[in-house]
């Protein structure tokens, strides 16, 4: 009948569990249909004891099996179905167990995200919800992702994001870290915000330099609650000025958890985690120069949905999340102070040679960005160890998160990055422990990154308008060059057997010396 | 000393003060603040039973505004009287917020009720039956009737009641029997012959002798009430216990029956459930309904010249204090003449109202696709004015429609035979997800309603019982369906229930939307009842418990300041009761602010009107009348933007904290211009209306050189 899709996403949140139902159309900007939110604190004992208990399984499913009434209430397919889960699951050691209880009783095959990909979810439901996000990411912008379990700070600036950092300093742990000083001292407020300072002060020293922040975006599972203590509505995007933002916080300094629920109707598990969060984005507003606070409406459930609206519909959201992923890693080689001339021209070289080999290579764009990342990153470890940098690219990589790209595909990038220039280590333990499509994966993302390293071997980019000429037994290089490149020649010669043993196509370079 | 001397001219000056306010002789200053709601409650129906009496009002409906008096009487005492009851045995010591405390408002509901019930049989005996007989219409005795008639009343004794009646007799060794709830008996003394020669003499000094056995037997249910005759005068009607009574020996042979009479017990009926402690709330219900019969009884109907050794037995045995003792002077429940009326009512149709079909509702055209038109724009019904068809069009036609996902509906009291419920099970069977909120604790319908839950169940619906400790009163469906545009639903929500028989009675008003606020909303409301969701932030619907009395509140307090700031201020309300305290100095304060506050307020109202410096310009009225007026309509100036909300709540504590409940916005201005105008009509009304004054009484207005404006005839007029 409607040439609308439905698309309905499930999050097992820490503290709630939330079904959202949205209506996707090519043409449309996507629109939430249907919402429903059942607070059940599936983290603070996953955080202490780390597993989920039978009881908090068995509630768990009963409100599931609600949703699932739900979807079939809108007839929406399993294939159209999207159910995740975050901390409360990834810390919990009988995960697995759990997993398939839920999907024994109420049908539903459930995802576990890991952080980053939490958060690029996270970011990506704020830069479609922040109204004006674009023209304020022009200026210093620090968003913050309070979660149960953990913060996510990310920074743009002038357009570009720039960095992504998570601490532990989730609201829910906090809170279960700290309930037995909260019993023992009067001074609760005092001892929190040292054990909140002293986590940010870890990251201030992490963060980048020189960028001067004028607006802060705070968003999280708790955050309607201080919305609505504000006057405002839960669900509703809204600013708060510093002075009102402060009012709210000094009133949840002076209220007991026991009062806001009494009183202002915060559900139990809630409650006292809104003293937390308000401090972490008290602390946010000393350091920076912002003059409040944007709180967005956004949800991990929103950026499920934009992210599959994105790849399954086409739909063009504000801020590309390939831009921003890629700005991070410039940002990060930037920061290990690799030679940026070189990246940048592996980076094309690796892109120009991705694309004109696609019939051989049979790889797609989730692929080339694992390539162009892998060439961006591919000397951040020089800056750590000069004589074997490569085990330290490997490292920075594997340790560094990069928003927008899942852990196993952030891992792959890290083995391209470090096989490139010693591909004899591929007999490794580690990586003969990885499945055969991913090792397979690594070794043709690398064989390309091989011949294209080789083609800036001396660091001076003299190789211009490279083009290719693809057979069936071989695949020629052209390019120009005013310079000799007698020694790429060389490099390239010794380095192109990778890609002859991987694609069985004999690599050629073809050079045209140029005339001054 | 001096302190207990100021304590007692406190109280003298409150019954001072009391003799200026007739209904509240309060202990406490609250009385002269508030009226006492089970007071006010039997002014409500005295108000009925004056149109009982109205000899303006046809005679055959005069009898049913009779029958409607005892069985609301009935109702009152197993309900109200009995849950007052409880707090004395449990020693509750808090006054009302007229000041009154528990056995304060037991006695004075004692003499009020009686008063209204000595009315209510002088209205019977003096005024009805000998019109109904001047008609042809002969409500008799079994001794009034001839030879024949006897001889037949007899055939249909020894042929019908004789097989079904069980005497039962009480003595040492068999104990008094079970008497259920609201069940009409007939009590009898019995003596053998062999003891009657020698008992005669002390029998007659002593009163009851040990020989003679109490007998009680139960009148049959399971017969109709009355026999019915047809003589060349008309039809005669003869309460089968009187024929029963007349034919006692037959039950008795070889003893003498030497006393017998009628009564009827009052019990408790008052369903308090702890539901934290029911595991199955199905269950619990159909284990009250069940101990219903085991309550205490709270009071005893008797015909006034019972034999004293008989009501000196069931005193004792029923352990009924004189004071829950009420002497009738007719047949004890009355109810039965609503059996009259429905006997009666097509052979004498000149002593009914005139036949009334409701109209075509104005805003819908027949035929037409009830999406379609509601998609237009929103409509509004007004039953009985106007048909209930489109009502049950909607739930036809969504259980029809291919493009439809989805109903939800929450249902209250349904009619027996309900089409609503027919076209939710076919529904159900068409592959439609079915989700129905039934209401079990519904008061006399949970037999009822746990027939239907079961049976929708069957059907392939989800049937749920809503929140727990939180009755479901709210009326609104739900219907989703899968549109070329999307996702699209249509909405009916009412100030009344789904029933079909009761809305060519009752006056409801229905909204039919399709407007997108609205119906996110309702699908949360429903996620909220279902226990998906948390209760979320409500874009257009209000619901109790936990948002409407503030909103109310709110509106009140932000018409007071209106009027403080100098601008026009105005309330209109119109509802079934207005008990809740708050809500009641929200009005006062808005009065004592200047708000023209004018109250349309059928049944009880605790708020005292026209008391200057409190309430001077708040104006109450009541209306009462062929139809029973059930709408609730909630008007705010509001500087102009004349808000008007419809629900499905009263202002009464039990609405706004304990039940579930809706109040939403009419937004679209046709459909609010229809509400202006039923209420410029109801306030216009002087024939229906009665007024309540400052003393709690109500009176009719002097129409003397007035144009009478009789609102329920109007708005039939204006919905033809």
């Amino acid at each position: 009948m409607s040439k609308k899709q439905l698309l309905a996403v499930i999050d097992l949140g820490s503290l709630s569990l939330r079904l959202k139902i949205f209506e996707l159309s090519p043409e449309m900007a996507p629109k939430e249909i249907e919402s429903a939110r059942r607070y059940l604190s599936l983290g603070a004992r996953t955080y202490r004891h780390g597993i989920l208990s039978s009881e908090q399984v068995a509630n768990l499913c009963e409100v599931l099996s609600g949703f699932v009434l739900k979807l079939k209430e809108y007839r929406i397919p399993k294939s159209r179905t999207i159910c995740v889960v975050t901390s409360a699951f990834r810390e919990a050691n009988n995960r697995a167990v759990v997993l398939e209880q839920i999907r024994l009783k109420t049908g539903l095959v459930v995802e576990v995200l890991d952080n980053a990909k939490e958060r690029y979810f996270h970011n990506l439901a704020v830069k479609e919800c922040q109204p004006h996000f674009a023209s304020i990411i022009e200026q210093g912008t620090m968003m913050l992702d309070i979660g149960a379990g953990s913060m996510q700070a990310t920074v743009y600036d002038h357009s570009d994001f720039v960095f992504s950092q998570n601490t532990v300093l989730g609201s829910l742990r906090i809170s279960e870290l700290l309930s037995d000083v909260a019993r023992q001292t009067t001074h609760y407020a005092e001892t929190l915000e040292e054990y909140i300072s002293q986590d940010l002060e870890d990251y201030h020293a992490i963060e980048p330099r020189n960028i001067s922040y004028k607006n802060l975006i705070a968003f999280g599972e708790d955050i309607g609650f201080i919305k609505d203590l504000a006057g405002m509505s839960p669900r509703e995007y809204c600013f708060l000025s510093k002075e009102q933002f402060l009012s709210v916080y000094d009133a949840l300094i002076k209220i007991s958890p026991a009062d806001l629920i009494m009183d202002k109707e915060i559900p139990k598990d809630t409650a006292p985690l809104l003293l937390p969060t308000a401090m972490m984005i008290k602390k946010m507003l000393e350091y920076t120069d912002a003059k409040g606070v944007h709180l967005p409406a956004a949800s991990l459930t929103d950026g499920v949905m934009y992210d599959f609206a994105e790849k399954e519909m086409h739909y063009n959201l504000v801020v590309s999340p390939k831009k921003d992923l890629l700005s991070g890693a410039r940002h990060l080689a930037r920061r290990y102070h690799s030679d940026h001339k070189h990246t940048e021209h592996v980076e094309n070289s690796a892109l120009v040679i991705f694309d004109c080999t696609r019939r051989i290579h049979g790889m797609g764009e989730r692929e080339k960005t694992m390539l162009q990342l892998a060439a961006i990153l591919h000397e951040v470890g020089k800056y750590v160890h000069i004589s074997n940098p490569f085990e330290s690219t490997f490292n920075i990589i594997c340790k560094t998160e990069l928003v927008g790209m899942a852990t196993a595909d952030r891992e792959i990038v890290a083995y391209v990055a470090f096989f490139y220039a010693n591909p004899d280590m591929i007999h490794e333990t580690a990586f003969q422990a990885l499945d055969d499509e991913k090792k397979t994966l690594v070794l043709k993302l690398t064989a390309i990154l091989r011949i294209c390293d080789a083609l800036d071997a001396s660091h001076k980019q003299k190789m211009r308008n490279l083009s290719l000429t693809v057979t069936s037994d071989s695949v020629t290089i052209s390019g120009e060059s005013r310079l000799d490149m007698t020694y790429e020649k060389w490099v390239f010669n010794k380095q192109n057997e990778l890609f002859f043993d991987v694609y069985a196509i004999k690599p050629i370079l073809h050079l045209r010396r140029q005339i001054k | 000393m001096t302190k207990e001397k100021g304590k007692k001219k406190s109280v003298k000056d409150a019954s001072e003060d009391s003799k200026e306010y007739s209904v509240t002789d309060s202990t406490s200053d609250n009385g002269l603040r508030y009226f006492n709601r089970e007071l006010s409650w039997l002014e409500f129906n005295n108000r009925i039973l004056h149109e009982a009496r109205d000899t303006k009002n046809p005679l055959l409906e005069r009898i049913k505004f009779l029958s409607i008096t005892c069985s609301n009487m009935d109702e009152f005492f197993i309900v109200r009287v009995a849950s007052l009851r409880d707090m004395l045995s449990i020693k509750y010591n808090e006054r009302d917020i007229s000041g009154r405390t528990v056995k304060d408002q037991l006695t004075q509901i004692n003499a009020k009720s009686r008063e209204s019930m000595s009315l209510l049989y002088s209205t019977y005996s003096r005024s009805i039956v000998p019109s109904l007989r001047a008609h042809g219409i002969h409500l008799m005795n079994y001794d009034e009737l001839d030879y024949r008639g006897k001889e037949l009343a007899d055939e249909y004794f020894h042929a019908t009641l004789y097989p079904i009646l069980t005497p039962m007799a009480v003595d040492a060794s068999r104990p008094f029997p079970l008497i259920n709830n609201r069940q009409l008996n007939l009590c009898a003394l019995i003596r053998s012959h062999n003891e009657l020669s020698k008992t005669h003499a002390r029998d007659e000094k002593d009163g009851l002798n040990e020989h003679d056995r109490f007998t009680t037997i139960q009148i049959p249910a399971v017969v109709p009430r009355l026999f019915e005759l047809h003589l060349s005068t008309g039809i005669s009607f003869i309460p089968i216990e009187q024929i029963i009574r007349a034919n006692l020996k037959y039950l008795f042979s070889g003893a003498e029956v030497i006393a017998s009479g009628f009564y009827r017990v009052m019990r408790n009926a008052d369903l308090d459930i702890d539901e934290d402690e029911a595991e199955d709330l199905l269950k619990e219900i159909e284990e009250q309904v069940r101990r219903r019969r085991f309550g205490e009884i709270i009071r005893m109907e008797i015909n006034d010249n019972t034999d004293k050794r008989l009501l000196s037995v069931l005193k004792e045995s029923l352990h009924i204090a004189e004071s829950d003792i009420f002497e009738v002077s007719g047949p004890i429940d009355l109810t039965f003449l609503m059996k009259v009326y429905s006997r009666t009512c097509n052979e004498y149709p000149s002593l009914c109202y005139p036949q009334y079909v409701s109209a075509f509702p104005q805003m819908f055209t027949p035929g037409e696709n009830i999406f379609d038109a509601i998609r237009q724009k929103d409509r509004l019904v007004h039953h009985p004015y106007e048909a209930f068809d489109p009502v049950i069009e909607f739930v036809r036609q969504a259980a029809e429609d291919p493009n439809v996902l989805a109903i939800k509906q929450t249902l209250y009291r349904v009619s027996s035979s309900s089409p609503i419920i027919h076209y939710l099970a076919e529904a159900a069977q068409n592959g439609k997800q079915v989700m129905v909120l039934v209401e079990l604790k519904a008061r006399f319908d949970e037999e009822n309603n746990i027939n239907w839950a079961k049976m929708l169940e069957k059907a392939g619906c989800h049937v749920i019982y809503g929140l727990v400790g939180l009755k479901t009163h709210s009326k609104i469906t739900l219907v989703v369906r899968n549109e070329e545009e999307g996702i699209r639903r249509y909405l009916h929500l009412a100030t009344g229930n789904y029933n079909d028989i009761t809305a060519k009675i009752y006056t409801d008003i229905g909204l039919f939307t399709a407007s997108e606020t609205f119906g996110v909303d309702a699908s949360e409301f429903f996620n909220m009842l279902s226990g998906y969701s948390e209760p979320p932030e409500w874009k257009r619907l209000i619901p109790a418990p936990l948002w409407m009395k503030n909103f109310f509140l709110k509106k009140i307090g932000h018409e007071a300041q209106n009027a403080r700031d100098g601008k026009p201020a105005k309330i209109i309300a119109k509802m079934n009761s207005l008990v809740d305290a708050k809500i009641i100095d929200a009005l006062y304060d808005a009065s004592c602010a200047g708000v023209q506050i004018q109250l349309i307020i059928r049944g009880i109202c605790c708020l005292r009107p026209g008391v200057k410096g409190l309430s001077e310009n708040i104006e109450v009225r009541s209306i009462t009348g062929r139809f029973l007026e059930h709408s609730r309509i909630y008007y705010f100036f509001n500087e102009g933007l004349e808000d008007i909300y419809l629900s499905s709540a009263d202002w009464m504590p039990r609405n706004l904290d304990r039940r579930v409940e809706l109040l939403f916005p009419v937004e679209d201005e046709d459909c609010k211009a229809r509400c202006m105008e039923v209420l410029h009509v109801e306030l216009a009304d002087n024939v229906r209306s009665s007024f309540l004054d400052a003393n709690g009484n109500y009176h009719k207005m002097d129409l003397r050189g007035k144009h009478k404006v009789d609102s329920q005839e109007e708005l039939q007029m204006h919905e033809i």
